[in-house]
């Protein structure tokens, strides 16, 4: 009798509410929800967000939309961070590494694409380490501006 | 009449020939060199009566050679190195140092200056303290520890004993110096100039620190610091620390010369080089125009910078190196200073409104007592080697760390103290070296926050290096006073 409705009930509920659980979970993007919640993994949504941010830079063509995908997931990591309280040392200076290495690129009103590699030459000179081996989340970063520019 | 004329013709023609002739062999004696065999006994022998013809034809300083060491022959007095005491394996030197000598037309660099004058800017003595104290004389075998330690023993206290292990338990000593040969490189030009593009071969023992060697090293240094304005005093200990001012200087990075450049580093240098260079052509000082008219030091233009490890032999053959390598170092003095005092000042962020300026942070620290012009020199020594942007990073994550904590553990002078230098220095991960820094519930200083979380001790190191100076030859001697501590 109530069978119907019963299944519509979990109908919704799967779809509203497990669909995109699941679908999270496969890593296709992280979800705004997750950037700010006060229980996530701090570091492991912020790497998760980078590794996203460089699939969508290698699939975009112009770098001016490149530059606002850019943009969106910088501020995506800023209030990640702001939401949530400071985390392990060591995963603090990582996300500074990164997030500082990549202010040095202009805000959106002064970017100006033919410029771009006048920025990546900035940046690189700010931050690139003299030693063999740079610092993994300076690279990383580095890696963004290459991507942007590219 | 006529007669008397032409006797005293005749004998003024005769004095000036003798005296030309003279001249000559004074001057071009030791390029007797060129044509002799690779015998290094001869070869020595070579050396000494260039040194001595040198030595002859110019006035000698009497510059202080005072100091609180034993290096040398006689204790507290600094003295060089003599070719036949260094012996045939450390002489490997002495030829590039000839070359520049002769390629030095004018003796710009190579010959001896008025070292009590240029005493009251940097003694020559501290040029001669970093050259001697620097690593070692000689790279060991575990051989020749275990013996060197089994020798010491026999007339060594009991309780000045050393340990005699297994041999297994003796590491050889790096190769930590170079030379570029003409064999390999190709042959050297008619200005003495050898070929830059090549590849160092790497070598264990120290070059024999000659008067020549140091002599040509601190004109060089001289030169280059006054032309592009660089405070010698800052950079004397930091290049104790890179290349102890060893022309041939190779770590283990393939950073070479006396600037100890890495690839990157020279990249930077590359950059630059054209602005730089333009400066200094520009520039009315004679230290300049000293640099400008020695053949090799300054490349045509930034292009001609090369940067690759398979071409290092362009930051140390010699000639034009060490004048050449110091010349990129005063310009990479400049940029690295531009972009870590940028780093440093970063204002705000447009993009990312929760960033916080290194001042807020000072604020929220409660330092308003802070030196921060020598915490800006700290940082700045440590650019040198982690590029630009980190230190002002780690300093701003530091300030951060300590902020939490700041009611209960305010920030002292104390905490910016560099001489620091770990009990163990072996910790692969950020949890052993957390672990052996062991501070138990006192939050880290701002070197024990670098060893930890960066596994860096390069301003240390540095620091360390300008302890030795003034150790052995007086406060302030060969540093700037207050170097690197508020």
């Amino acid at each position: 009798m109530y069978r119907k409705q019963i299944f519509r009930i979990i109908s919704l509920v799967y779809f509203v509410i497990v669909g995109p659980i699941i679908c999270g979970a496969a890593g296709e993007k992280v979800s705004p929800a997750e950037l700010k919640s006060s229980k996530v993994n701090v570091i492991k949504v912020f790497e998760k967000r980078v590794v996203d941010l460089e699939a969508e830079l290698k699939q975009e063509k112009e770098t001016s939309k490149r530059f606002d995908l850019f943009l969106r997931a910088y501020s995506e990591l800023a209030e990640l961070r702001a939401k949530n309280p400071r985390q392990k040392e060591e995963d603090e200076i990582n996300m500074s590494l990164f997030m500082d290495t990549l202010n040095y690129l202009p805000e959106r009103k002064l970017f100006d694409s033919k410029k771009c590699n006048d920025y990546k030459k900035k940046v690189r000179s700010m931050s690139q380490s003299y030693q063999a081996e740079n610092e993994v989340f300076i690279e990383k970063a580095l890696r963004i501006v290459d991507l942007i520019c590219a | 009449m006529q007669v008397g004329r032409s006797f005293w013709v005749y004998t003024g023609l005769c004095i000036s020939f003798v005296s030309l002739f003279g001249w000559y062999q004074l001057n071009n004696g030791y390029h007797l060199i060129e044509f002799s065999s690779s015998a290094d006994e001869e070869l020595l022998l070579h050396i000494n009566r260039a040194n001595e013809l040198v030595s002859r034809m110019t006035v000698k300083t009497n510059d202080d050679m005072k100091c609180t060491c034993t290096l040398g022959e006689q204790k507290d007095i600094l003295t060089f190195e003599d070719p036949f005491t260094c012996g045939p394996d450390r002489n490997y030197l002495q030829r590039d140092v000839e070359a520049f000598k002769k390629a030095d037309t004018w003796g710009l660099f190579s010959k001896p200056r008025d070292y009590i004058e240029s005493s009251k800017i940097l003694p020559r003595k501290c040029v001669l303290f970093v050259m001697r104290k620097f690593w070692k004389d000689r790279a060991l075998t575990p051989e020749q520890k275990l013996a060197s330690d089994i020798k010491y023993n026999e007339t060594a206290l009991a309780t000045e004993q050393r340990p005699i292990k297994d041999i297994s338990e003796y590491k050889q000593d790096k190769s930590l110096f170079s030379f570029c040969r003409e064999k390999n490189k190709g042959k050297r030009d008619i200005n003495g100039m050898l070929d830059v593009k090549g590849e160092p071969d790497r070598y264990g023992h120290k070059a024999c620190v000659t008067e020549d060697y140091v002599n040509l090293t601190y004109n060089s240094l001289l030169d280059v610091t006054d032309c592009l304005d660089v405070p010698i005093k800052f950079v004397t200990p930091k290049l104790f620390n890179e290349s102890g001012l060893h022309v041939n200087a190779f770590g283990m990075l393939n950073d070479g010369g006396i600037g100890q450049f890495t690839e990157k580093a020279l990249h930077e240098v590359r950059n630059n080089y054209d602005e730089f260079k333009r400066r200094i052509v520009q520039s009315p000082k004679s230290s300049c125009r000293r640099i400008i008219n020695f053949s090799g030091a300054l490349p045509e233009s930034g292009k001609d910078v090369l940067y690759f490890d398979k071409n290092r032999c362009h930051v140390i053959g010699s000639p034009p190196n060490p004048l050449r390598s110091l010349v990129y170092y005063g310009m990479f003095y400049h940029s690295t200073k531009k972009y870590s005092l940028a780093a440093f000042n970063k204002a705000a962020d447009a993009k990312d409104t929760n960033f916080k300026a290194t001042q807020k942070l000072i604020k929220e620290a409660r330092i308003g007592w802070l030196d921060e012009e020598s915490i800006k020199k700290m940082l700045f020594v440590m650019s040198y080697n982690a590029g630009p942007s980190a230190p002002a990073i780690f300093f701003r994550e530091w300030l951060k760390y300590r902020i939490q904590q700041i009611k209960k553990f305010p920030i002292k002078k104390s905490d910016f103290e560099m001489a620091y230098w770990p009990k163990q220095i072996g910790g692969k991960t950020v949890d052993e070296r957390i672990k052996a820094v062991n501070k138990g519930k006192r939050p880290f200083t701002f070197a024990e926050y670098l060893f930890a979380y960066k596994n860096s001790l390069y301003i240390p190191a540095v620091k360390m290096h300008a302890k030795k100076l003034d150790d052995g030859l007086g406060k302030g001697t060969c540093t700037e006073n207050k170097f690197l501590e508020l």
